[in-house]
């Protein structure tokens, strides 16, 4: 369960490659007082990057 | 509709060059689009396009506003050399006319410097922070971008109290009231934190914070072009860019709203936005507060108006001592005088008196004394201006009005709105001196050139774009060639396509983006550059209205606007055009004086000689200003020009304007129902039209007939007419384009015109746009295409000679010019190092080259071998030669291979020997052991074989770019299919016949107007042969067509009118003809290829 969103952006990049790059990540605390860095790929999946 | 809550203070145009990436119209439109009240345009350190924006903006209902983002140093108190500190960035904007003229000052200064090192290459600009303390009246200052800002980049790297320090300083300067803390969320890491410091600190030190949005782009496509751009800049591919890009595609215009939401944590900065932006008054559109300069008179008490009276008068009483003329030419004066105090022009003309006694004086420094070019006027005024009795007796006119007939007319009147031309020719040499003399005179605050944008074409967006890409530079290198260098950059998919395998290649997403960037960066502006001589000087401080920065050429400025907002901007822009016709045409009379003891006085030989007319309208025209392309030759067989008027509309008529309008083939009919039947009387398109459009046979050829077409069908008034000429010169404004023809179509209605006339009428217009001349440009050179023919005509060898010494000029290679002059029985001579001088001369009638022509020479060994001539006598073999001038053995080469050795009578082969024994260590480091010049013996020469003559003919070629004796197909004809026509036969072949023609390509074009047609025009040794290349055939020899200088076309014979073309069925290249036992130095295929002079090569000019 997320309690706060310490940041927030946005990569968008290597559009011209096979492998083009665009997330919003979100710096956030989740409940016992962690926190974690997850994305969310344009596709809308979201995944935990640590 | 609620007013926005937010207004956008920080917005990057095109004109921050490879980093903004959308055009100011782009930027201005999309705002209306979005919902914006108003936009700022924040170039960095520049306003290059910040009047285009400014009238832009306002025409979309969007409230501009004029700033700057300036790069300054990092910390007060240190000079530009100190830049390894690090640059910041500040964000200024205009509050009113005060802080704009700083801003403008401030941006010279940061650009004072850029031109500091001893080549003269550009260095970034940047602003000493002290300068800040002097010029900040009526600006806004805010502390910069997130990632550069003077205030956050040291608060985001850790260092509070300097970002602190920093901030204190510029509220110091700028006072609280003026000084914002300048927020931005870009959607990077870390900018949440950075925007909290920003706002923690300003509360500290108690300013306001304001948030921005550093738009770099117009739309979300722009961004991916952005990147490239940022990775261009910075001369790396995208991949080895990250650090420098802005790491994703935030920074884009979007809704007020939107950018609200982004900054919902900021509510304070957000609505300081609409605070700031209704303090920031300043209006560019509004007068600038231009003014000519004082005419500073040597009579107390005497304005400008009493000056150009008395200026007048006395030089009326020189002019006019008596007689009949006196009365009218009093009357006419007074006429004229009236209509300049109207109008408050007086200034204007004794400006333009001044410009032109300067260049008097520059010119007596510049030609040489004793020579026939020093009684010459310096330069001439072209245009409607030689109507004016004022201009006459200033001497901006050397046509007496008055004796002449000549009136007045559209020059000056009592309706002009704006300020009449005033172009001024001079010979290349007396300009680029007089450029420096009228900044000198008038101080450089107040005189500098006008700019010049070049915007991206496709070779350089294939190259640049395809370099970030990281694309295979072979692969790019190759694009690169195939496309038309100059053709704009949106075709550039047609041409990957076009490479082998180039489906496969469009399927890579490097390559597909390739296509895509260079299709979005076409048109827009790539750097800053020169217009070739539109200047600008202003009694006011020039640098208070427009920021002037350092040219790359030493002694010259160049301010920071265009021609189209210099125009929009009210200044005067005075044209001092260096034509290389006008030097040729001094060098000419120099020659004739020389040979005759005298030259012809041009200004009266009238403009009537029927001979000159009966070779304009055959077509004789290679070499005759204006009127020697292909083009305008198949146009001349049908227009057959007859007088001056012809002649005027003559040179205007080729031209994309009138091509693309449609014009050519009217006219040309017209002209010759007008001769079959002299009372011919052209249709219109409206009755309406008539009176407009009378002098041109019923079609619009000059640009000022736009205007008047509008005034006369759609009840245009001259200011609105104007409006419609800008809109159509300004790119991709095609609202404004659609507002123009409602109010077209409205107006027209009014006066009872169908609708499908009006229609035809403005598609004409459009069609037009606004590649054409005016008319007053066109008569000016009217007049100096018939003195060319005229000189053409009855001095041919001088003229010859003085063509070639003003290369580069004119369609044609010296080559051409040559064979031409041999046609009409004037010899040249080959180089020689006994009778040769440094440039072309004449020798009994016949043209003998210079030395300066050889390659490895240039002009100034040339002039130093003549010298050496004249004072130390004839040189006697190699050995003196190389021992006297201290050439080196590959000049001697040269030498040799032109021929120009010959009346030493050693062989060339002993020659080439000799040099190369003779060739002179190297001078020693620290100046000791320079060898003396004492003669040395040359050693003999081994038994070589004698060069025949093909190799001597190339050889001649590959020396001075010109065959005297035989003319290079000559050699290749004996290797032609049998039954190869020549140039001459062409002549006698009727209309239908299928034939084979061979020749050395002078000009290949595929002008944008002809769907695809490629037009060549070879020439082999008895003249001119047009071949038409259909794009089917194009396609197939892309290759032959594009670059293979020596052609074999079969076709068919195509005779219009007097018009010949062969139209291609199939290209082949010409090979030479096989020897049999080879030679050892046989000249082969490509070395022959080599030697053939350049040719116009499409839209590149000649190369």
């Amino acid at each position: 369960m997320v309690v706060a969103v310490r940041d927030s952006w946005r990569v968008q990049d290597r559009w011209w490659t096979d492998d083009p790059v665009d997330r919003s990540y979100f710096d956030v605390v989740i409940e016992p007082g962690r926190v974690a860095l997850v994305y969310r790929e344009s596709s809308g999946e979201w995944f935990i990057h640590g | 509709m609620a007013s926005p809550p937010y207004v956008e203070l920080h917005a990057h145009s095109a004109f921050s060059f490879l980093d903004g990436a959308s055009l100011p119209a782009e930027m201005a439109g999309r705002a209306a689009d979005l919902g914006h009240s108003a936009l700022a345009l924040t170039d960095h350190d520049g306003l290059c396009g910040s009047l285009e924006f400014a009238h832009a903006a306002a025409a979309a209902g969007v409230r501009p506003i004029t700033g700057a983002e300036m790069t300054v140093t990092a910390a007060p108190h240190l000079g530009p050399g100190q830049a390894a500190s690090g640059v910041r960035h500040l964000t200024l904007l205009a509050m009113d006319a005060r802080g704009y003229a700083n801003l403008c000052r401030l941006i010279t200064i940061a650009h004072a410097r850029t031109r500091d090192s001893p080549d003269r290459s550009a260095a970034d600009p940047l602003l000493p922070l002290d300068a800040l303390a002097a010029h900040n009246g009526g600006i806004a200052c805010l502390s910069g971008c997130a990632r550069h800002g003077l205030v956050a980049a040291p608060l985001a790297a850790g260092r509070r109290a300097e970002a602190e320090t920093l901030l204190r300083w510029l509220v110091g300067v700028f006072g609280p009231q003026r000084t914002w803390v300048e927020i931005q969320r870009p959607g990077l890491r870390g900018d949440r934190a950075l925007a909290r410091a920003l706002e923690g600190l300003a509360d500290h030190v108690g300013v306001s914070v304001v948030a921005t949005g550093d738009v770099h782009a117009h739309s979300p496509r722009r961004a991916f072009l952005q990147d490239a751009m940022v990775a261009m800049r910075h001369h790396l591919t995208l991949d080895a860019s990250e650090q420098m890009r802005r790491g994703n595609r935030q920074a884009v215009l979007v809704p007020p709203d939107e950018m609200a939401r982004r900054l919902r944590e900021h509510p304070g900065a957000v609505t300081e936005t609409l605070r700031l932006a209704e303090m920031l008054e300043f209006d560019l559109t509004r007068d600038t507060g231009y003014r000519f300069p004082d005419f500073a008179s040597g009579h107390p008490g005497e304005d400008a108006d009493g000056a150009l009276a008395r200026i007048c008068a006395e030089e009326a009483r020189r002019r006019y001592p008596d007689g009949p003329r006196r009365d009218e030419a009093h009357a006419r004066l007074d006429e004229e005088l009236a209509l300049i105090r109207y109008h408050g022009l007086s200034g204007f003309f004794l400006l333009h008196r001044d410009i032109l006694e300067i260049a008097r004086e520059v010119a007596l420094e510049v030609r040489p004394p004793g020579s026939a070019r020093r009684a010459l006027p310096p330069g001439r005024g072209r245009g409607s201006s030689v109507g004016s009795i004022v201009c006459y007796l200033t001497g901006l006119s050397h046509i007496d009005p008055v004796e002449s007939g000549l009136f007045l007319g559209r020059f000056l009147n009592r309706d002009i709105r704006s300020v009449p031309d005033i172009d001024l020719d001079f010979p290349r040499d007396v300009r680029a001196r007089l450029i420096e003399e009228i900044v000198r005179r008038y101080g450089d605050e107040h005189a500098a050139l006008v700019a010049a944008f070049p915007t991206f074409r496709a070779r350089m967006a294939i190259r640049e774009i395809g370099g970030a890409l990281a694309l295979p530079p072979a692969d790019i290198e190759r694009l690169a060639r195939l496309s038309d260098g100059w053709s704009s950059a949106d075709a550039v998919d047609e041409e990957i396509r076009r490479m082998p395998g180039g489906e496969d290649r469009l399927r890579s997403r490097r390559w597909r983006a390739l296509a895509i960037l260079a299709k979005e960066a076409a048109g827009l502006p790539r750097h800053l550059s020169q217009h070739p001589g539109g200047m600008i000087v202003s009694a006011t401080p020039l640098v208070e209205l427009v920021p002037v920065v350092p040219a790359a050429f030493p002694g010259r400025q160049i301010c920071q606007w265009d021609k189209d907002s210099c125009a929009d901007a009210g200044f005067v822009k005075i044209d001092l055009l260096g034509l290389g016709m006008l030097s040729a045409v001094e060098d000419c009379l120099d020659l004739i004086a020389r040979d005759h003891g005298s030259a012809p006085d041009l200004s009266r030989i009238g403009f009537d000689d029927p001979e000159v007319y009966a070779e304009i309208q055959d077509a004789d025209t290679v070499g005759v200003f204006q009127i020697e392309s292909r083009a305008q030759m198949q146009s001349l067989l049908q227009t057959r020009p007859e007088n001056l008027d012809d002649l005027t509309v003559q040179v205007a008529l080729i031209r994309p304007g009138p091509v693309s309008g449609g014009a050519v083939h009217p006219y040309v009919r017209h002209r010759r129902a007008r001769r079959r039947d002299p009372s011919f009387r052209p249709p219109y398109d409206h009755p309406l039209l008539e009176p407009v459009l009378e002098e041109t046979l019923g079609v619009v050829v000059f640009q000022e007939q736009v205007l008047e077409v509008a005034m006369a069908l759609a009840g245009f008034s001259a200011g609105e007419a104007e409006d419609l000429r800008r809109a159509m010169s300004r790119k991709r404004s095609r609202d404004a384009m659609l507002r123009m023809w409602e109010r077209f179509l409205r107006g027209a209605r009014d006066r009872g015109v169908p609708d499908e006339v009006t229609r035809t009428v403005f598609t004409k217009l459009i069609g037009f746009s606004n590649f054409g001349f005016p008319k007053a440009h066109s008569a000016a050179f009217a007049v100096l295409a018939y003195q060319s023919a005229w000189l053409r005509r009855h001095h041919p060898a001088e003229f010859l000679a003085a063509l070639i010494n003003a290369q580069p000029m004119g369609f044609y290679p010296p080559a051409s010019l040559v064979r031409d002059a041999g046609r009409r029985g004037v010899r040249t001579l080959r180089a020689c190092i006994r009778s040769s001088e440094a440039a072309c001369t004449v020798e009994d009638g016949r043209v003998r080259l210079g030395l300066g022509m050889v390659r490895g020479l240039g002009p100034d060994l040339a002039a130093r071998v003549v010298a050496e001539r004249t004072t130390g006598g004839h040189f006697t073999g190699v050995a003196d030669l190389v021992a006297r001038t201290g050439m080196r053995p590959d000049a001697v080469a040269w030498l040799a291979r032109a021929g120009a050795l010959d009346s030493l009578g050693v062989p060339e082969r002993e020659i080439l020997w000799q040099a190369g024994t003779l060739a002179r260590p190297r001078r020693m480091a620290g100046g000791a052991g320079e060898q003396l010049p004492l003669p040395i013996e040359p050693a003999t020469a081994p038994p070589l074989s004698v060069p025949d003559r093909i190799d001597r003919v190339i050889a001649e070629y590959e020396a001075t770019g010109v065959s005297t004796g035989w003319h290079l197909m000559t050699l290749v004809r004996p290797a032609l299919p049998t039954g190869t026509l020549t140039a001459s036969a062409l002549r006698e072949t009727r209309h239908g016949r299928e034939v084979t023609v061979a020749g050395m390509v002078v000009a290949r074009q595929r002008p944008a107007t002809a769907g695809g047609i490629v037009f060549m025009l070879l020439e082999d040794e008895t003249g001119p042969i047009n071949v038409i290349v259909r794009p089917d055939l194009y396609e197939r020899h892309r290759a032959l067509v594009r670059a293979d200088p020596l052609l074999v076309v079969t076709g068919r014979l195509e005779r219009r009118e007097r018009v010949v073309n062969v139209l291609a069925r199939h290209i082949e290249p010409a090979r030479l003809p096989a020897r049999d036992p080879i030679p050892l130095e046989q000249p082969d295929d490509a070395r022959v290829r080599h030697a053939v002079p350049a040719a116009q090569s499409f839209a590149r000019g000649r190369r």
